[in-house]
């Protein structure tokens, strides 16, 4: 053998060896001596057959018959005997070396230890054993070839009956085609990857109960072709914490938004974080346009400002909550007033994180109470009134009499007219004092079905004298079969004979009175218009406040309309009036209809 | 034989004493006699003493109210009564009436009104013709 040969011989990692055709040792190299823990000069002096345990020999002598015989390579598995008794698996391939004339002379094997590789493969199966996640591996078909015990718990199958089964039978019943698809196709631009990016996917056990599950793809090259490597990790539970979690989202969510109150979430800044429906739709800005920016930016009026700010610092400083009232500024800079409670959110280390602020809108409120105030006030005045009116009667009685004894003894023209304007004066104070008592002393409405077109045509009627020497023309406008209002007859005749006694008198040189009667949903609503004078906007917003009067002092008490108003309201109505100066005005009394729950005296 | 003219009685019941002198004045000018009471019990006691032809009271007044109209009621049975009252209520006005009081005013009242009613409750004893 030549010499730059004999070194790569001797290099060899795979042992190699030359036998006559007999069998006979000639030739072997320090591989060969390792392997088999035979020396060389122990090796030369043996057959190959003697390395051969006694129940391969057969399956040894059958390869080498052919290898003569067909003059090709064979490689074949088989175990060598080593010196110390013990066995070693070995891939031998085994070739003839040919003469001259082409005639097999020898034999030549180079042989693979094979138990390196086995204990790789150990180590390998170890590895994947003890993974907490599920391991599978298909081949390119989609056969099982291996799976280890989390892939046993995850689909409840003993590992013999998933290995050499398609992993489709892993796979719901109603995803199989779909996989069997995604397969091939990975198959073919195989990288490794998650699988079904995107998707929900979901394993099927032997039982038939499905579940959430996430796969890792990863291709791998085997001396038998492409495996791809699979592991499954079961998210059932994850998807159950996301679920509940997911709900719980939903319910604070549901709670926020359908909540009346506002509810506004700060960040340590002061900016906004959350603005709930009852935000958007009291301020009328969008939870998108207010995201991220200062409370005080935008809703605050300027000299709430620095309060508002100081509310927030002692927050943030570590006061645990506080309420707080002030106006906030919608898109269409209407101001609401709100009524906050504050609290704070703090994070794992106890700093302030967040502020919270639920707030109720008590702009209503407010106005209901201030209502309120003015009609304590209008019953405060009544019971003044009453009170007064015992006091005053007597003194009132003395100066009117007095005059009238006086005015009966006295021939004096000039005495008699200045005791004349005592009797008349005083019979004023007696007018304005008796409807003083009349609105404090009205009664709570006795309220029947009444036909309210019936009292118009008796207004008009307790007019019809005035009416005819007057340039007035009288409209009436009555729908037809009106169901009847629920009122007390008296009381509503009492309004419209005030209201049309200031319609007369707002037309001094005539003009046209119209009285209207028509259904409006659950009300009857009467129109009682003039073409007088008109009243300026200052002037119209008053009409109903007691003691306030446009006429000469003397003709009209200011009680009137406040008496009205009050009637009305007592029925469970509304008056509303409306004006244009040299056009006319026209008030709009609307009265419930049928049996409305009675409202309080 | 000569019928002995007896002069009309008239209790004038009124706490006000300046309102009491004008009634007394003005009453006067009818010729009856007067008898003045303070209040309800010196009125009682004025009845009791000596029955009047007419009573002409207040109601609100020291020992007065409805309950003292009932009184006057029993002790002078027959005797008109006629009632002032300072912007009266219509259920005053009601309760008083259903009590029998023959005639009802509010303060401030036209003191001719007044006369008018008084004359014409007493009829035929304005002249003392009967007791």
């Amino acid at each position: 053998m030549p010499e730059r040969f004999e070194g790569i011989f001797e290099a060899s990692k795979d042992a190699i060896g030359y036998a006559a055709l007999d069998g006979t040792i000639l030739l072997v190299n320090r591989a060969f001596s390792e392997l088999t823990g035979f020396s060389r000069e122990e090796l030369l002096r043996m057959n190959a057959r003697d390395l051969i345990p006694q129940q391969h020999k057969e399956q040894r002598d059958r390869v080498v018959a052919q290898v003569i015989q067909i003059g090709e390579p064979v490689e074949y598995a088989i175990d060598y005997l080593r010196k110390n008794g013990s066995q070693v698996s070995v891939y031998v391939t085994v070739f003839a070396v040919k003469g001259e004339d082409g005639k097999p002379t020898g034999l030549a094997a180079i042989v693979r230890n094979l138990t390196e590789p086995k204990r790789a493969e150990e180590q390998f199966r170890l590895v994947v054993e003890s993974s907490p996640s599920g391991i599978l591996m298909v081949d390119k078909s989609g056969t099982i070839s291996l799976v280890n015990r989390q892939i046993e718990q995850q689909f409840g199958y003993e590992r013999a009956e998933l290995i050499g089964q398609p992993v489709e039978m892993l796979v719901p019943q109603h995803m199989r085609s779909h996989h069997a698809g995604d397969r091939a196709e990975f198959m073919a631009h195989s990288e490794s990857r998650a699988m079904g990016k995107g998707r929900d996917l979901f394993g099927v056990r032997k039982d038939g109960t499905e579940f959430p599950l996430e796969i890792g793809l990863n291709p791998i090259q085997t001396p038998n072709g492409m495996r791809v490597l699979a592991s499954v990790v079961d998210i059932s539970d994850r998807k159950l914490a996301e679920q509940t979690l997911q709900k719980e989202r939903d319910f604070i969510d549901a709670v926020l938004e359908t909540a009346g109150a506002l509810v506004v979430v700060l960040d340590q800044g002061g900016r906004i974080l959350r603005f709930n429906r009852a935000c958007e739709q009291t301020t009328g800005y969008s939870s998108e346009e207010v995201m991220g920016r200062h409370v005080w930016d935008l809703f605050i009026v300027p000299n709430e400002v620095e309060g508002v700010k100081a509310v927030f610092e002692r927050l943030r400083g570590g006061e645990p909550r506080n309420d707080y009232e002030n106006y906030w500024k919608g898109k269409d800079g209407a101001l609401r007033r709100i009524s906050w409670s504050n609290t704070v959110l703090r994070d794992s280390n106890g700093a302030v994180e967040y502020v919270v602020a639920a707030g109720l809108d008590i702009t209503d409120f407010k106005q209901i109470q201030e209502q309120l105030r003015k009609t304590e006030r209008i019953a405060e005045l009544g019971t003044l009134a009453s009170g007064m009116a015992h006091e005053i009667g007597t003194p009132m009685n003395v100066i009117l009499g007095r005059a009238e004894y006086l005015l009966q003894r006295t021939a004096d023209e000039g005495m008699k007219r200045g005791l004349t304007t005592i009797v008349t004066q005083i019979e004023r104070i007696t007018k304005v004092m008796n409807q003083l008592l009349a609105f404090a002393r009205r009664k709570t409405p006795e309220r029947r079905a009444v036909d309210l077109g019936e009292i118009v045509e008796d207004s008009l009627e307790m007019f019809q004298e005035r009416i005819a020497h007057s340039r007035i023309t009288v409209e009436k406008v009555i729908e037809a079969g009106l169901p009847p209002a629920h009122a007390d007859r008296d009381q509503v005749l009492q309004v419209l004979i005030n209201l049309v006694v200031n319609s007369l008198h707002a037309m001094p040189e005539g003009g046209r009175l119209r009285l209207s009667l028509a259904r409006e949903n659950n009300h009857l609503c009467l129109g009682v218009s003039d073409t007088g004078h008109g009243m300026p906007e200052e002037i119209r917003q008053k009409v109903f406040d007691p003691f306030f009067t446009t006429k000469e002092f003397g003709k009209g008490t200011g009680l009137g309309l406040t008496v009205v108003k009050g009637i009305v309201e007592e029925h469970g109505g509304t008056i509303t009036v409306e004006s244009v100066v040299g056009k006319g005005t026209t008030f709009w009394v609307r009265i419930p209809l049928g049996e409305a729950p009675p409202s309080q005296p | 034989m000569t019928l002995e003219k007896k002069q009309a009685l008239v209790l004038i019941a009124e706490d006000d004493r300046e309102m009491r002198s004008l009634l007394c004045d003005e009453l006067f000018d009818l010729g009856v006699s007067i008898r003045e009471a303070a209040d309800g019990d010196e009125a009682l006691r004025s009845v009791l003493d000596r029955r009047p032809s007419l009573i002409l009271t207040d109601l609100r007044m020291p020992a007065g109210g409805l309950d003292y109209i009932a009184r006057l009621r029993t002790f002078a049975p027959g005797v008109p009564l006629v009632l002032i009252t300072s912007f009266g209520d219509a259920q005053t006005k009601a309760d008083a009436l259903a009590m029998g009081v023959e005639a009802y005013f509010d303060k401030p009242v036209r003191i001719s009104e007044l006369k008018e009613a008084v004359r014409r409750l007493l009829g035929p004893a304005l002249n003392g013709e009967i007791d």
